[in-house]
């Protein structure tokens, strides 16, 4: 045993080329020896053994000598990784015709090397690959080779885990060959100057085959050299460090191989499929995965003085063009692909997936059919896209719930860190939690609020139906999991939330499959658990976490929701419910307990993650707080087919329903059971809607389409379990009505996809093309005031921002200027909103006709009613505000009306004398508000008409007269001129005495302990992310763990496949 | 039972319940686009109310009178504040050349003021704001000029339509429509003219800019002539206006032809002042109505709609006793357009007998009505007397103006109950810081019977009239002038029987049919609702 560099084993003339087995080990397992042990019983002559050791803990110079005493064995200091580890052969060997390059976690068939050889020479082949089988279960094929996309990603060409019934044994030309076992030609190895050093772990073997295409070699793979792989690296690496790696090493290839013209071709494209993956990942939670993908860049472009080295160094030996290369490419995404087959995600890794596939009911499916499915669910998102054109590419209208986002995200963010609202009326109060997240979205936008908006609205049309898939695929099949994501785009309920602008119902689409996953995950019911499963099936997919995490992972998706639609939280109790008692009904109560558990600590959670904000929910209305819609009441035809709105006015709205039904008839086990608990999930939307309808109910209900939400996943759901049915369950019956059922059912799938149709043409989704704003901002911009206070009183259907119930459905609300993403949820009434409501009072009730008076004390410069949710030439919905509304409103002598577009009735305030006034010093005021109708204010000097920040004035004081604001005097707002600060007095409108000439800011302090509390909101939700992440891992872990006991092999290795 | 026959059939059942209970009745959804922007009308807005007691503050309009004496309309305005806390009023008096001049009143409660305009203002047309401050004051303006006199209530609120169904503008008459703008920002205004042809809308009176604060009359018989009957429509592009008509007839006839005047005898000599109404509806009551050989009853019903209004002519006669019901009358007034209902033309309602006449659609198709009484000839009383009657009822009422101080007017108050119920009522005065029932003014009154009252022993001072009924009722006031000269012999009234009311104005026709200086000057009035119990008639 030396560390000299070994000669290459010399034969004589004519005996077969030396080949020097290079094995790279780092800190072995027990089955080092395994792997030496083949190499020793390789029946090929000319073959020496050269082992790098990387640094391990323990020298396993004895190891190595105790199986092959005739192996060299170089140790080096620290671990370069494998690559470079492996270029060590370049200066340690000579006379070498060909290197095997192996892990130390491989066991080759004693024919193995022989049969690689005899192929490199009967094929002039470079690199040459044999068929890698499972370590424990050698019937299970590792790898045969594979293409890459344009992007790198690697298509292998079997399923990893895929039974080996000698399906790939063809010997054939591939792009890559797994790098576990490979023959390199060792000319060509010295060439292309070994594995590229700046590759560690992953992607080392796609880059040198690559490169080898590049030089004009071949790449072969050798299905009869068998080689058995355990990918020990899966255990010695964590998951995330390996996806990390994978990600940086990809581009690194696609950077060093590419000819410049195809570089630029391609590069952008490559761009492209990392943001998708970034937002995927994003939507799905998983924030360290979206780091990888954003980091593969940022390490790259660190990185590219070497990149460009290597791109020279290439360039001397390239042979082949670019397009000839690409020949052995797949066309697409292969990651896309890779997705939609279930291998990216929660097992986001080949090892990973390995194990699971295994058990995957595809297992049992005819490729073909899963194609069709896949491409299906692909297309309907196609569809789903297509039809989403023109939002994207054009501005997005502020249309009911889909407020405009101010200019800046800073100004979102100072406004979220002060404790002054200025919605209904203005007051003390949290900001909610949901104007901070737009804030941070605006700077993840690099500060584009137009982009952050359509990203926080469109971005929930897809994520509902990925979200939908993620709750399928523990069904175990790929074909249910498509056919779930088929219905529940194509169903109505999203398109009729766009048009309508019901920003919470799109929230509530989007996260309503996760909160169904989170209750199903917690009850631990097959396929989600182990309880309720059949003796004869195999254990499921999905790994069991312990409640805790369950109860994290359910909050964050409660407190999601919420940030957009706070109705989401008692969405998720009527969603249990509905599981609960279709659990009843099913018969198989167990995990009920569970799931009530669960939703109980979820909605702790999310209330946590909401503080400060959710601290004021018990002092906020009920209707004001869950955005109630008093539209919301339809015949039950139309909302069995989700018709709320322009969609959904097709016979084709019943189809789903029929394939709904399927699993019911034929299902069995815990298909039936889940079949059941989903249709009583929609069941349980319906009854509370019709009750609703019958006004049987105690309270308001949100927005129609919001309450369908349980309905909608129920539906798709119940679609996938009976796809799931049709494969597993439907063989149990005798040939007859029930297969035609399913016939009928997968038809009325693909039938009811066609509603989308109508929606595709005009690439908006009958979202109207302009908005109150649009209406309103002319009258703004002419009076010269665009932040001046507005009072909105009407209909709350199609008020623009959230408001206080105040009677026949009429809401009230106040905002500077337009309506923004802050005025969309109202919070708690203040001092100033009884104010608000006393002056409506006395005008409704005839007892004054100067209510612009009493407004005026309030800042208000405009009442506004809206008739309509849009411009009139939009269309939109209509609500005719009630005769009082405007009877009173007309009867006002101080109330002006401006003509505007008919859609609006607006008028302005004669008696507005903005924000702070300077009025004279004996003024008298009355001791009320309502008494300002005979103050005496006239003629006040307007010092400021809305705030010049967030909630702070500067003004320019005359001298010697006082300053009148509408701001409480509550010690909280304070005046400050040259320095001399002041407190307010008098009592309902602040009131400073005598104020000197001289610049005064008139500012809000706001306590500390809110400030710090908005401060840690977000590392509360850090945690929470990260505690539900780590408890994910943890059980990802354990299932891996989980695997079964190494199988002893047999004392002479495996059998000879040949 | 299997679970999956279980599941089934509780899902059934769920299906079938859902399907019973949904109404299904069509409920609007919220892809439907409902165009209708029409909103019921508050019973409030549909005549000039008064405030409630506890009002901060209110308004009053008074759109159309001239100022200074020998005007057409010398306007008076009449502010009676019912309420026991005392209150100040702001009047603003705008001429149609842009004048303004500005008055504070303070009206202290229970007292009734009268501010002649010419004292203000001097022009050839003045509209007046009342901008209240405190109290229950309510507003009538009085008109007199060399034709005639009327007294009519101010406008509580402003609107953006409205509507007169009659009006002439024949040879003998002047129409005028005082259309003020009481707000700050300038109104636009279209007027359209209902004849028995078609549509007139002169251009000149389309697109019409009635600044803010000022008041724009249009001299109607010069622009839609020789009409004997036309209904107005005025309707705003922007802003709020209020609008009166003042009608003027000379007595010298319509007629120009013998066959015309065979047709139109009567020679209507008075002038009226009419505020318009601001949206039609389905019922009108006329209480102090009455028809004789020299009053001259007639309805015009004016249907603004598209639909065909189904109309029947409802009359309850005082003594009914006495004479047979009267059958009620059909009458289908198509859309856009409108009829005459000419009382006399009906024998089965007797002559001279006081009656309370309504008007109802039976379709639902809301219309407008106006009565007229003219008396003519040898009537001691010459004058015309509209009113657009009351679409309401209510439990209190105020008649501000009451007869002229000297006590040479004749003044009759009519409360009629439309309900089913009998009802107590109290008619009380007041005027000079107290409130007073009067001797005979505490009266039951039947279900769907109608009392007609003559307040003669007023106390000095007690200008104005509070009638509060225990049930909803609706009165009306008829003014009858004797200025223009004495009527010589027995002219009082025979104050024991209501039902001979009627027939005492034949008599004193009669009796005076020699005397060529009869009095000039009629009104008829709708009094102005407290909105204690205020509702639309039943």
């Amino acid at each position: 045993m030396t560390d000299a560099p070994p000669a290459a084993q010399t034969k004589p003339a004519g005996a077969a080329p030396a080949v020097v087995a290079v094995v790279v080990t780092h800190d072995p397992g027990d089955w080092l020896e395994e792997c030496l042990r083949s190499l020793a019983a390789q029946t090929y002559e000319s073959l020496s053994v050269l082992v790098v050791d990387t640094g391990s803990a323990e020298d396993p110079t004895g190891r190595v000598a105790s199986v092959l005493p005739d192996a060299r064995v170089r140790r080096l200091d620290d671990d370069p990784g494998y690559g470079a580890a492996t270029n060590e052969v370049l200066a340690a060997v000579e006379g070498a015709a060909f290197y095997l390059l192996c892990h130390d976690d491989v066991a080759l068939a004693p024919n193995a090397v022989r049969v690689l050889v005899e192929e490199a020479f009967r094929t002039n082949g470079g690199v040459l690959g044999p068929k890698l089988v499972d370590w424990h279960e050698p019937d299970h094929i590792r790898s045969v080779g594979g293409a890459v996309d344009k992007a790198g990603v690697p298509a292998p060409y079997a399923e990893p885990g895929e039974p080996d019934q000698e399906q790939h044994d063809a010997i054939r030309d591939v792009f890559h060959v797994d790098g576990g076992a490979v023959l390199v030609r060792a000319d060509l190895f010295a060439t292309l100057g070994g594995f590229d050093p700046g590759i560690s772990f992953l992607g080392d073997d796609v880059d040198l085959c690559w490169r080898a295409h590049v030089a004009g070699a071949r790449v072969v793979v050798v299905p009869s050299a068998v080689v058995r792989h355990l990918e020990a690296l899966g255990e010695r690496r964590p998951h995330d460090d390996r996806r990390r790696l994978q990600q940086r090493h990809r581009l690194r290839s696609v950077l060093s191989n590419y000819r410049r013209g195809t570089l630029v071709r391609v590069l952008p494209q490559a761009l492209l499929f990392s943001l998708v993956e970034a937002l995927a990942a994003l939507l799905s939670g998983r924030f360290r995965h979206v780091a990888d993908v954003v980091g593969a860049w940022t390490w790259n472009l660190r990185r590219l003085p070497a990149v460009w080295r290597r791109r020279r160094r290439l360039a001397r030996v390239r042979t082949v063009s670019d397009a000839e290369v690409r020949h052995l490419q797949v066309r697409g995404s292969a990651r896309l692909t890779a997705f939609l087959r279930g291998q990216v995600g929660g097992g986001d890794d080949r090892l990973g997936a390995l194990a699971a596939t295994g058990r995957d009911l595809g297992a049992v499916m005819r490729a073909p059919l899963t194609r069709v499915s896949v491409v299906a669910a692909v297309v309907t998102l196609a569809l789903m896209l297509i039809g989403s054109r023109n939002l994207l590419l054009q501005p997005l209208p502020a249309v009911g719930e889909l407020s405009a986002f101010p200019d800046s995200p800073l100004d979102l963010l100072r406004s979220h860190l002060s404790s002054w609202r200025s919605t209904s009326g203005g007051g003390e109060g949290p900001s909610p939690t949901g104007a901070g997240a737009a804030g941070l979205l605006g700077l993840l936008t690099l500060g584009s609020m137009s982009a952050a908006r359509k990203l926080a609205v469109l971005a929930l049309l897809p994520a509902g139906p990925l979200a939908m898939w993620r709750l399928a695929r523990p069904i175990g099949s790929i074909r249910a999991a498509a056919a779930a994501v088929v219905v529940y785009a194509a169903v109505p309920l999203p398109y009729n939330a766009l048009a309508g602008g019901s920003w919470s119902a799109l929230a509530a689409y989007a996260v309503g499959p996760w909160i169904v996953l989170g209750l199903a995950r917690a009850s631990g019911l097959a396929p989600f658990g182990p309880i309720d499963l059949a003796d004869e099936e195999a254990a499921p997919l999905t790994v069991a976490a312990d409640l805790p995490s369950r109860i994290v992972g359910l909050g964050l998706t409660l407190a999601l929701g919420a940030l957009v639609a706070p109705a989401v939280v008692p969405l998720a109790v009527l969603m249990t419910l509905g599981l609960g008692v279709g659990s009843v009904v099913a018969g198989r109560s167990t995990g009920v307990a569970r799931m009530f558990a669960a939703l109980t600590g979820g909605m702790v959670v999310a209330v946590v993650l909401h503080l400060p904000w959710s601290a004021s929910i018990p002092g906020q209305d009920w209707t004001a707080l869950v955005g109630a819609d008093e539209t919301s009441f339809r015949p039950l035809g139309e909302l069995l087919r989700f018709q709320t709105g322009p969609f959904g006015n097709t016979p084709l709205g019943w189809a789903f329903l029929l394939a709904a039904a399927l699993p019911l008839v034929i299902g069995r086990g815990w298909r039936l059971a889940w079949a059941v608990r989903a249709w009583f999930l929609a069941v349980a939307s319906w009854a509370l809607l019709l009750l609703a309808e019958r006004g049987d109910l105690p309270f308001d209900l949100p927005v129609t389409e919001l309450v369908l939400v349980p309905a909608a996943v129920g539906l798709a759901f119940a679609t996938a379990l009976g796809m799931a049915a049709f494969e597993v369950d439907l063989r149990h019956y005798r040939f007859g009505w029930r297969q035609a059922l399913s016939v009928a059912a997968a038809l009325s799938v693909v039938v009811g996809g066609v509603t989308l149709a109508p929606g595709i043409v005009d690439g908006r989704w009958r979202v109207p093309r302009g908005d109150l704003n649009r209406a309103l901002a002319p009258t703004l911009t002419s009076d010269g005031e665009r932040e001046a206070r507005i009072l909105w009183l009407g209909d709350r259907s199609i008020l623009p921002l959230g408001g206080q119930p105040y009677r026949d459905d009429v809401s009230l609300a106040t905002s500077d200027g337009l309506p923004e993403v802050t005025d969309r949820w109202p919070g708690a009434a203040h001092a100033s909103t009884d104010r608000l409501f006393d002056a409506v009072d006395l005008a409704a009730a005839r007892r004054t006709v100067q209510m612009g008076h009493l407004l005026a004390a309030e800042g208000v410069r405009y009442v506004v009613v809206p008739v309509r949710s849009v411009p009139e030439a939009y269309r939109g919905h209509a609500a005719a505000p009630p005769g009082w509304l405007t009877d009173l409103l007309a009867a006002q002598i101080d109330l002006q009306r401006i003509d505007t577009e008919p859609s609006l009735i607006v008028y302005r305030n004669v008696a507005w004398r903005g924000d702070v006034a300077a009025v004279e010093s004996d003024l008298d005021l009355p001791g009320e508000p309502r008494g300002a109708t005979t103050a005496g204010v006239a003629d006040p000097d307007v010092l400021a008409g809305a705030p010049t920040d967030v909630d702070r004035y500067e003004v320019d004081a005359p001298g010697d007269r006082d300053l009148l604001t509408r701001l409480p005097a509550d010690g909280r707002w304070s005046i400050d001129v040259d320095g001399v600060e002041t407190d307010a007095a008098f009592g309902w409108a602040a009131r400073h005495r005598d104020v000197p000439a001289g610049t005064a800011t008139i500012g809000h302090s706001t306590p500390l302990g809110y400030r710090a509390l908005v401060l840690v909101q977000p590392l509360l939700w850090l945690a929470a992310v990260l505690v539900r992440n780590r408890a994910s891992s943890r059980a990802r872990r354990a299932v891996g763990l989980d695997q079964p006991d190494p199988v002893e092999p047999p004392a002479d290795g495996p059998e000879d496949p040949t | 039972m299997s679970r999956r026959a279980v599941a089934l059939v509780v899902l059934a059942l769920l299906l079938v319940g859902g399907i019973v209970l949904s109404r299904g009745d069509g409920a609007t959804t919220a892809g439907d686009v409902d165009d209708s922007t029409l909103v019921a009308v508050e019973p409030a807005n549909l005549l000039p109310v008064g405030p409630p007691d506890d009002a901060l503050d209110g308004a009053w309009y008074c759109a159309g009178q001239s100022s200074g004496e020998g005007t057409v309309a010398d306007g008076t305005l009449v502010l009676a504040n019912v309420g026991t806390d005392d209150a100040r009023a702001r009047v603003t008096a705008t001429s149609s050349d842009g004048e303004e001049a500005e008055v504070d009143v303070d009206v202290a409660a229970l007292t009734t003021e009268r501010l002649a305009l010419a004292d203000l203002i001097e022009a050839e047309w003045v509209a007046a704001a009342v901008h209240v401050v405190g109290g229950t004051i309510t507003v009538e303006h009085e008109v007199v000029g060399p034709l005639g006199r009327d007294v009519a209530p101010c406008h509580s609120r402003s609107s953006d339509r409205w509507y007169l169904p009659a009006g002439a503008s024949t040879r003998d008459a002047t129409m005028a429509l005082a259309v003020f703008n009481p707000h700050a920002g300038a109104a636009t205004v279209d007027l359209s003219f209902t004849t028995d042809e078609n549509v007139r809308e002169p251009n000149e009176l389309q697109g019409m800019l009635v600044p803010a604060g000022g008041v724009v009359v249009v001299p109607v018989s010069d622009l839609v002539t020789e009409r004997e009957v036309m209904a107005t429509t005025v309707t705003t592009r922007r802003g709020l206006v209020v609008v009166d008509r003042i009608q003027t007839f000379d007595g010298t006839g319509a007629a120009t032809t013998a066959e015309e005047i065979e047709a139109q005898p009567f020679r209507r000599k008075g002038v009226t002042l009419t505020p318009a109404v601001a949206a039609p509806a389905e019922a009108w009551t006329f209480p102090a109505s009455v028809s004789s050989n020299y009053t001259a009853e007639r309805v015009v019903v004016f249907n603004p709609g598209e639909r065909t209004a189904e109309v029947v002519i409802d009359v309850a006669l005082d003594e009914q006793e006495r004479y047979d019901p009267v059958p009620s009358v059909p009458l289908d007034v198509p859309g856009g357009r409108f009829a005459v209902f000419d009382v006399r033309d009906h024998e089965a309602i007797p002559s001279a007998a006081a009656h309370t006449l309504t008007v109802r659609s039976r379709n639902e198709v809301p219309i407008l009505a106006e009565r007229s009484l003219s008396s003519v000839g040898e009537a001691p009383s010459l004058g015309e007397a509209t009113s657009t009657g009351s679409p309401v009822e209510d439990t209190a009422w105020v008649l501000p103006a009451g007869p002229r101080p000297d006590g040479a007017d004749d003044a009759r108050y009519v409360i009629d109950n439309p309900g089913a119920e009998a009802v107590e009522v109290t008619v009380s005065a007041f005027g000079d810081g107290t409130l007073e029932a009067l001797p005979d003014g505490r009266l039951t009154i039947e279900a769907g019977r109608r009392v007609e009252l003559r307040p003669d022993d007023l106390p000095p001072g007690r200008v104005s009239l509070l009638v509060e009924a225990s049930g909803p009722v609706v009165v009306e006031r008829r003014l009858l002038s004797r200025t223009a000269a004495e009527v010589p012999g027995d002219d009082e009234p025979d104050e024991e029987d209501d039902a001979e009311a009627a027939d005492d104005e034949t008599e004193d026709t009669e009796e005076g049919s020699d005397d060529e200086a009869a009095g000039l000057g009629t009104s008829a009035t709708i009094g102005i609702p407290l909105d204690r119990r205020l509702a639309r008639l039943g």
